[in-house]
C-alpha cells in the first residue's frame, strides 16, 4: 500500500467516525428558540434591507455623543448672551440713575416690567440691606466694647474706693 | 458788522427758543432692521399752513410721505400734523436726507440701523450722528469750556436750582466769548489774508493781530451791514491808510467770512425739535436721559452739535425664536436618546 492510499484509508476512517457520533444538547428548546429567533433576524433584515432602523440610530455611540456635544454647546451659548445681556442692562440702568439725578427724577427709573432688572433690584437690595446689617453689627460690636470698657473702669474704681474705705477702717 | 447781533440772535435763538410749533421726529425700528418715521407738527389751529409746512423741517419731506391732520383733544387751540413713512432700511433714509435742497444738507447727518446677530437674540442699534457744525474752526472749544459747560450746552443737564442756574449762566457766558473769539479770529484773518493779496511792501509785514482788540470793538460797535466802516476804522486806529486798499479787492476781503456768518446764523436759527425712537425688545444700552419703556428721546437744539460731535445711540435685543425652538429640539432629542438607551 502506498503513502497516497493510506492516507485516503485514514480519511475514510475519520468520516466514519464522525457520522457514527452522536452530538449531546444539554437545553435543546433553547437551541431550537435561538435558531428560530436568529431566522426571524435574517428575515427582517432582508424585509429592510441594508438601511438601519431609527433605534439603531438613536442607539449609536457617535449620534448620542452628537446631540449630548450640541446640548452643552446651546447651553454654554445661551448662558453667555445672557451674561451679556444682563451686563448691559445691568450699565444701562446705573447710568440712567444717575442721568435721572441730573435731572431731579431720582424715582422715574422706567426698566421695572423685564425679569432680568427686577432680579438685579433684587439683588441690589439684598446686597444693600446685607450692607446695611453689617453696619449695624458693628455699631452693636463697638457699643458693647464701650459698655465693656465702661463697665470694667467703673468696676475698677469700686474696687479702688472699695480698697480706700478698708485701708482707712483697718488704720482706725 | 453782525458780531453784536451773533451774540443776540445766540441769545435769543439757542437758549431761549421758543417757537410757534413743536416738532417731534419717531423713529419706530421694528425688528428685522426697518423702521418708520413719523414728523408731528403741533402748532396754532388758526395758522394751520404754517403749521403744516414742510418748510423749516429737521429732515425732507416729500410727496412720498403720508400726511394726517388731527385736531389736538387735549387743547383745542392746537392742531397736529403728522407725516409718516416707511422705511426698508436705513440707506433709503439716507438717500432721501442726500436729496435734500435745503441749507440743512450742510450738515453732516448719519443715521445707520444695524442688526447684529448672535444666536438666541440679536442687537438692533440706532445711530445718529451729527457731525460738528461750527463754521469756524480756527479755535478750539475746549479752551474756553469744560466738558461740564458743554453738558449745559447740549441739553443734557437741566436747571433745578439757582446754583445750577449760575452754573449754566458760567458756562452761556464761557460758550459766547468763545463764538465771539472765533470770528473775531476769523475777522483778523480775513484781513490778514486780504493784506496779503494786496502786495504791498509798505504793509507786507503788518501784524494786525496786535490790533484784535480794537478790531473786535470796531466790529461789535457797528450793527449794519457795512464792512468798509471796519477797514476805515482799522486805517485809522493803525494809522495805515494803505489799509483802505482792502474795499477794492476782488474777490471781496470778507467774502468767506460772509458765508461761515450765513451759516452760523441758519444754524443759530434751526428750529428745535425732539427726536424719539421706539427699538423692538429690551434697551440695552443708550445715551438718551429720557427713557420711557422702549422709546428714548433727545431734545436736538443749535448748540447740541455747533461746537462738537453730537451722537443719539440705542441699543436694544430681540429675541430669536427659532433659536430657542432649535435648542428645545436638540434637549428634547438628547432626552428620548437616553431614555433609549436606558429602555433598549
Amino acid at each position: 500500500m502506498n503513502p497516497e492510499d493510506k492516507a485516503r484509508e485514514r480519511a475514510n476512517r475519520i468520516l466514519r467516525m464522525l457520522k457514527e457520533y452522536d452530538p449531546e444538547i444539554k437545553y435543546p428548546g433553547k437551541l431550537t428558540d435561538e435558531i428560530l429567533g436568529s431566522i426571524a433576524d435574517v428575515a427582517q433584515l432582508n424585509e429592510a434591507g441594508s438601511k438601519k432602523t431609527n433605534k439603531m440610530i438613536l442607539l449609536n455611540i457617535n449620534f448620542r455623543r452628537l446631540v449630548a456635544a450640541a446640548a452643552i454647546l446651546l447651553l454654554g451659548i445661551l448662558g453667555y448672551e445672557q451674561y451679556i445681556i444682563l451686563n448691559r442692562i445691568n450699565q444701562l440702568e446705573i447710568q440712567l440713575e444717575e442721568a435721572a439725578v441730573k435731572k431731579g427724577a431720582a424715582n422715574s427709573s422706567p426698566f421695572t416690567q423685564t425679569w432680568e432688572t427686577r432680579a438685579i433690584a433684587n439683588f441690589r437690595k439684598i446686597k444693600d440691606s446685607n450692607r446695611s446689617l453689617a453696619e449695624k453689627a458693628r455699631d452693636v460690636r463697638d457699643m458693647m466694647k464701650t459698655i465693656d470698657r465702661n463697665s470694667s473702669v467703673r468696676a475698677d474704681s469700686y474696687r479702688a474706693r472699695a480698697l480706700d474705705k478698708y485701708n482707712s477702717m483697718t488704720m482706725r | 458788522m453782525k458780531t453784536k447781533y451773533f451774540i443776540i440772535a445766540f441769545l435769543l435763538m439757542a437758549f431761549s427758543l421758543s417757537s410757534c410749533r413743536e416738532i417731534t421726529v419717531k423713529t419706530k425700528v421694528n425688528s428685522d432692521g426697518s423702521f418708520s418715521r413719523i414728523i408731528t407738527l403741533k402748532g396754532d389751529i388758526n395758522d394751520s399752513a404754517s403749521v403744516a409746512s414742510i418748510h423749516g423741517l429737521p429732515y425732507p419731506v416729500d410727496e412720498s410721505w403720508a400726511l394726517t391732520t388731527i385736531r389736538d383733544t387735549v387743547d383745542s387751540t392746537k392742531l397736529i400734523c403728522i407725516y409718516s413713512k416707511n422705511f426698508g432700511n436705513d440707506d433709503d433714509l439716507q438717500a432721501e436726507i442726500a436729496s435734500d435742497t435745503s441749507w440743512m444738507k450742510i450738515l453732516d447727518r448719519e443715521i445707520t440701523i444695524k442688526k447684529n446677530f448672535m444666536f438666541f437674540y440679536s442687537f438692533v442699534t440706532y445711530r445718529e450722528l451729527y457731525k460738528k457744525a461750527d463754521p469756524s474752526g480756527l479755535l478750539n472749544y475746549k479752551d474756553y469750556m469744560s466738558a461740564q459747560d458743554l453738558e449745559w450746552m447740549v441739553g443734557n443737564r437741566l436747571p433745578l436750582n439757582t446754583k445750577d442756574s449760575v452754573m449754566r449762566d458760567s458756562a452761556e457766558a464761557r460758550a459766547e466769548r468763545y463764538i465771539l473769539d472765533s470770528y473775531t479770529s476769523e475777522l483778523i484773518t480775513s484781513l490778514n489774508n486780504g493784506i496779503k493779496r494786496l502786495k504791498d511792501p509798505e504793509i507786507q509785514y503788518f501784524d494786525l493781530d496786535a490790533y484784535r482788540h480794537d478790531t473786535l470793538i470796531a466790529a461789535y460797535l457797528k450793527d449794519s451791514d457795512s464792512h468798509e466802516y471796519i477797514i476805515d476804522s482799522l486805517a485809522h486806529i493803525t494809522g495805515q491808510p494803505v489799509l483802505l486798499k482792502l474795499k477794492d479787492l476782488s474777490p471781496p476781503v470778507f467774502s468767506g467770512l460772509i458765508n461761515k456768518i450765513d451759516l452760523f446764523e441758519k444754524i443759530m436759527m434751526m428750529h428745535e425739535y425732539t427726536s424719539e425712537v421706539e427699538m423692538p425688545g429690551l434697551l440695552t444700552a443708550t445715551n438718551a436721559v429720557n427713557v420711557v419703556g422702549n422709546t428714548v428721546s433727545w431734545h436736538v437744539q443749535p448748540t447740541s452739535f455747533y461746537f462738537d460731535n453730537y451722537e443719539m445711540f440705542v441699543e436694544s435685543r430681540v429675541v430669536n425664536y427659532w433659536a430657542f425652538m432649535l435648542s428645545g429640539f436638540v434637549l428634547l432629542l438628547l432626552i428620548v436618546v437616553f431614555v433609549v438607551r436606558i429602555f433598549k
